[in-house]
């Protein structure tokens, strides 16, 4: 492993254990893997505006990189990524979903505008998606990071006797993203292609032990993910990372649908873990289905009462609302999990010993 | 003559069939609707009289009064992004832009979605409108209006630093070849 440093300084090292620790992020997700000798694995990451998390670069320090993964090319999941790329001395790999980085370069420099007084706003949203992504992509060339393209029929990895498998996206849903992107950019009435269809959905692998973790996947993700979660023989998992903030997009409804809690251990014996620091999320009715058949764990949850003025526009439409900033349920949830699939919550209290989902009524 | 007839029954509760109001909403001693109605006629910042339709409950026949209608205030913005635009339920992200900053909202998309404001970037303005009956009731509506059609769209290229330029071409040079 290219740059590797082979001091650890973990408490877990040898602990024969798999750690997981996901970390209250704002908007987004930040997930730290620490394998049983010690060495870790970022996946996502996300800085959190209460400041809850440790700074992501005391987290990585002195510690080896295995890998560090992008899910898919949206700043909330990757904006922190940027500093562990410029600086961290041991960074094994650059895990990602993006094969025609070419195309999305050209891309994040087009933007589609209309003409109004408002339109330079809308370049400054857009400019800080572009230096984004050129930053963190940037890091990743200057210091020649190896490079993984992850897709759902990549052969598993293996770090530390943790095998890592992708099951989403599949090669035709990431050709078809990008076929949609390079039209986009061709025509302008085009819309161009939702960026979470590229979400990495990883499944790690620890004896018995298993971590789902969802990224931002859709439900067309999912729809394959399952066929393919179920091709690998791979045990119901043990601990779920929601895909996409609780999102209703990711969740199919229907009936003898198969969803991502089809691939967990049933009747709350799978934990699940929630990002959703955004007032939008989760939707309550994929809330209550995650709640129903786990024992779910939020970091954040936009349903809670929020702070900050709800309205500070005073705006006298049903349901208008300002985004604010949500409240923490969890700074941080944590389990370490052994080769038996047994699971030790080391951080984290549930939704039912929440007294934040108590006081609103959004337990199931 | 404008006919409006999606526009709340004047002087009934604001919860019928309209929706709640939210706390955001002007106090007591107004009755006040949230319609949210997108088929108002054009209104400039002046104050103007135009007719107003009102119905009853169950009777289609409209009933004309003389109202006055004033634009309160006149807000502008740009759609983020539309979420679940399948769903009765689906939201809009949008920025507003006030005092040369931007205040993020989430909307019920329903109502720009029937203005045509259903692209990323699409520009709007948002009135509030004001409109006084003869028996002095005031109903407060929202009317949305696209100020760039989904077919106005252009491309526009970001200038980016310096030191993203390097970034960008050394990108490029990295990244040329396909990674499988």
């Amino acid at each position: 492993m290219k740059n590797a440093n082979k001091k650890e300084t973990s408490s877990s090292e040898n602990s024969q254990t798999l750690k997981i620790d996901f970390y209250e992020s704002g908007i987004g997700d930040t997930t730290i893997v620490t394998f049983p000798s010690g060495g870790i694995a970022i996946v996502d990451a996300h800085p959190s505006q209460h400041d809850h998390r440790p700074d992501i670069r005391k987290i990585a320090e002195g510690r080896t990189i295995h890998f560090v993964c992008l899910t898919h090319p949206h700043a909330d999941h990757g904006a922190d990524l940027i500093p562990l790329l410029e600086e961290h001395p041991a960074v094994g790999e650059f895990w990602s979903t993006l094969h025609d980085v070419p195309s999305l370069l050209y891309g994040i420099q087009e933007m589609r505008n209309f003409p109004s007084p408002v339109k330079e706003f809308a370049s400054q949203l857009n400019h800080v998606w572009a230096n984004f992504f050129l930053d963190l992509l940037g890091a990743v060339a200057k210091r020649k990071i190896p490079r993984h393209l992850l897709r759902s029929d990549q052969r598993k990895k293996t770090i530390d006797g943790v095998d890592i498998h992708c099951i989403a996206p599949d090669e035709s849903i990431q050709n078809s993203y990008f076929d949609s992107y390079r039209q986009s950019l061709k025509d302008s009435n085009r819309k161009f292609p939702d960026p979470n269809s590229l979400s990495a959905v990883l499944v790690l692998r620890f004896g018995e032990s298993v971590v789902l973790l969802g990224a931002d996947a859709l439900r067309k993700n999912w729809d394959s993910a399952v066929i393919n979660y179920r091709g690998r023989n791979l045990p119901n998992a043990h601990v779920l990372k929601v895909p996409h903030h609780g999102a209703k997009n990711t969740f199919n409804f229907g009936h003898n649908a198969q969803t991502y809690l089809d691939l967990c251990l049933p009747n709350k014996q799978s934990k699940a873990v929630l990002f959703a620091g955004d007032s939008k999320h989760p939707a309550v009715d994929v809330y209550s289905k995650v709640c129903e058949y786990s024992e779910l764990y939020c970091l954040s949850n936009g349903t809670r009462r929020q702070v900050g003025d709800s309205n500070p526009l005073r705006i006298g439409i049903l349901g208008a609302q300002a985004v604010r900033t949500v409240p923490t349920c969890n700074p941080a949830v944590s389990f370490e999990l052994d080769r038996n699939g047994n699971v030790n919550v080391l951080s984290g209290r549930n939704c039912e010993a929440c007294p934040l989902a108590e006081l609103h009524g959004t337990t199931s | 003559m404008t006919t409006v007839t999606d526009f709340p029954l004047s002087g009934e509760p604001a919860t019928s069939g309209h929706g709640l109001l939210t706390d955001a909403a002007p106090q007591s001693g107004t009755v006040v609707f949230n319609s949210g109605s997108t088929t108002l006629p054009d209104l400039d910042d002046t104050q103007q009289s135009v007719k107003l339709g009102t119905a009853r409950k169950g009777d289609r026949n409209i009933l004309r009064s003389h109202s006055t209608r004033r634009t309160k205030r006149r807000l502008r913005g740009f759609l983020i992004e539309l979420q679940n635009p399948e769903s009765k339920n689906s939201q809009a992200r949008v920025a507003f832009v006030e005092d040369g900053e931007m205040i993020l909202y989430d909307l019920p998309a329903e109502q720009l979605v029937r203005a045509e404001i259903t692209e990323p970037n699409q520009p709007f303005q948002m009135d509030e409108v004001e409109i006084e009956e003869e028996d002095g009731a005031i109903v407060f509506g929202y009317r949305f209006k696209a100020l760039a059609k989904p077919s106005e769209a252009y491309m526009e290229t970001l200038q980016i630093d310096e030191e993203r330029k390097q970034k960008r071409d050394l990108i490029f040079r990295e990244f040329a070849n396909s990674q499988d």
